[in-house]
């Protein structure tokens, strides 16, 4: 069983319904993990995915004044933290980071693995641009409409990326051939 | 809705952002074509193994949450965020240096505002209200003011009439919490106060400051020189302030 979020904080430090934490608690932070998701899709790193998400959480919750109730509290957070993230590049003067996969698609040989480990594989060889609208749409759920807001493209441009992430993800698949656990 | 339209919105149509209508003809071109039913289907079920893939390996994120926990509960100064750069840092120093350099320049500029509104208010009071009776009116009783008052100024008097007018009346006031000597001078119809006091060197001068008190309909300019500061108060539009309190500059 995993832990749960009176497990996380110390009783005496739990808060009623009605306050400004005790709301920032419920529908700001269950989606830290969807954030540290993508922090560490930008970032590339633990670590720094890490701070990013910690600095994306606590300048959430310095401005949650500025949050509006009903709103999209998770496309709110990952606006957040997409800026800190365009802003530390800036100030590092930092080119988005390429993974070595993207450079070098290369294909390890057949072994035994799972469906999963089969599509992690495949997901990992996609572009950081396909990856980044798969794991929106996908994983995250977010729809075309808020994506196109958070990447600041148009939304036709995001149709079109996923189509194309899409069947990239299956040729990846398919030519990783992998020998399945149980296959044999 | 045909095969080609059903490609271009079929990322909408899986996220549920198609509208009503659309979805209403998407659904039923799907009834109707075997192939966009299978490949919306192999679509649906590719997302799904990406979704259990990515979520299987999603890193742990209670560490992150017991920093962010305990920086919340910190006080306001460990809240700053940790990503301000040292060229952030600087320039935030490089403000607080200005505000704490310029601070005093501001201080006296508001004093000096503050003065100003003051001696209009005052002014106002003795001028038009003839709240106040305790004032010197005849030579000798001017004379032995200016004796009092500045004894180590010779000529002062003749130094601050200015050209064309006479003086009425004087006496000694409390300006904003400073004792001022209130010289009222005559051209016409027209009145002009001249508050004036005698300074140290070098402090507390007043600069050419020009302003309007709408409230009394009056105006007051700001002048000093060496031991000298003060103020020229005049209705507005009717008494030259500005130039008298320039000329006062040069004559003191």
């Amino acid at each position: 069983m995993g832990l749960g979020w009176t497990q996380l904080f110390p009783a005496h430090e739990l808060t009623m319904p009605g306050d400004r934490k005790f709301e920032f608690e419920n529908v700001a932070l269950p989606h830290a993990a969807g954030l540290l998701r993508y922090a560490l899709h930008l970032e590339g790193q633990k670590a720094r995915a890490e701070d990013l998400v910690q600095e994306t959480l606590l300048s959430a919750w310095r401005n949650f004044h500025q949050f509006e109730r009903g709103t999209n509290c998770k496309a709110w957070l990952f606006r957040i933290l997409k800026n800190l993230h365009y802003k530390q590049m800036r100030r590092n003067g930092q080119q988005p980071e390429v993974p070595l996969e993207e450079q070098a698609p290369g294909f390890s040989a057949p072994e035994r693995i799972s469906a999963t480990q089969e599509m992690q594989e495949a997901f990992a060889r996609l572009t950081s641009e396909h990856k980044e609208v798969l794991q929106l749409a996908v994983v995250e759920g977010f729809g075309v409409r808020e994506i196109a807001e958070l990447l600041q493209v148009p939304q036709g441009t995001v149709m079109s990326r996923l189509s194309r992430a899409r069947t990239s993800l299956r040729a990846a698949l398919q030519a990783r051939a992998p020998v399945r656990e149980g296959s044999l | 809705m045909n095969c080609n339209t059903v490609h271009d919105v079929l990322p909408l149509y899986l996220s549920g952002e198609l509208r009503a209508e659309e979805l209403a003809d998407m659904q039923l071109h799907l009834r109707e074509c075997q192939r966009c039913a299978a490949e919306v289907n192999a679509d649906r079920e590719l997302d799904e193994a990406l979704r259990t893939a990515i979520l299987e390996e999603t890193p742990d994120v209670s560490a992150v949450l017991h920093r962010v926990h305990e920086r919340k509960a910190a006080p306001w100064w460990k809240q700053v965020p940790h990503l301000v750069s040292a060229h952030m840092a600087a320039v935030v120093a490089a403000i607080i240096v200005i505000a704490l350099i310029s601070l005093p320049g501001v201080y006296v500029h508001r004093a000096q505002r503050n003065m100003a509104l003051a001696a209009a208010s005052d002014h106002y009071s003795d001028l038009v209200l003839l709240r106040h009776p305790d004032w010197e009116h005849t030579p000798e009783e001017v004379a032995r003011f200016m004796q009092q008052q500045f004894p180590q100024k010779q000529n002062l008097l003749h130094a601050i009439t200015p050209d064309g007018a006479s003086l009425e009346k004087v006496r000694l006031c409390n300006v904003d919490g400073t004792l001022y000597a209130h010289f009222v001078f005559r051209t016409g119809t027209a009145e002009t106060s001249v508050f004036l006091r005698a300074i140290p060197e070098g402090r507390d001068r007043y600069q050419a400051a020009h302003l309007s008190d709408g409230e009394h309909g009056l105006e007051v300019a700001g002048f000093s020189s060496s031991g000298l500061t003060g103020v020229v108060v005049g209705q507005q539009g009717v008494v030259p302030t500005r130039e008298i309190a320039g000329q006062l500059t040069k004559a003191l």
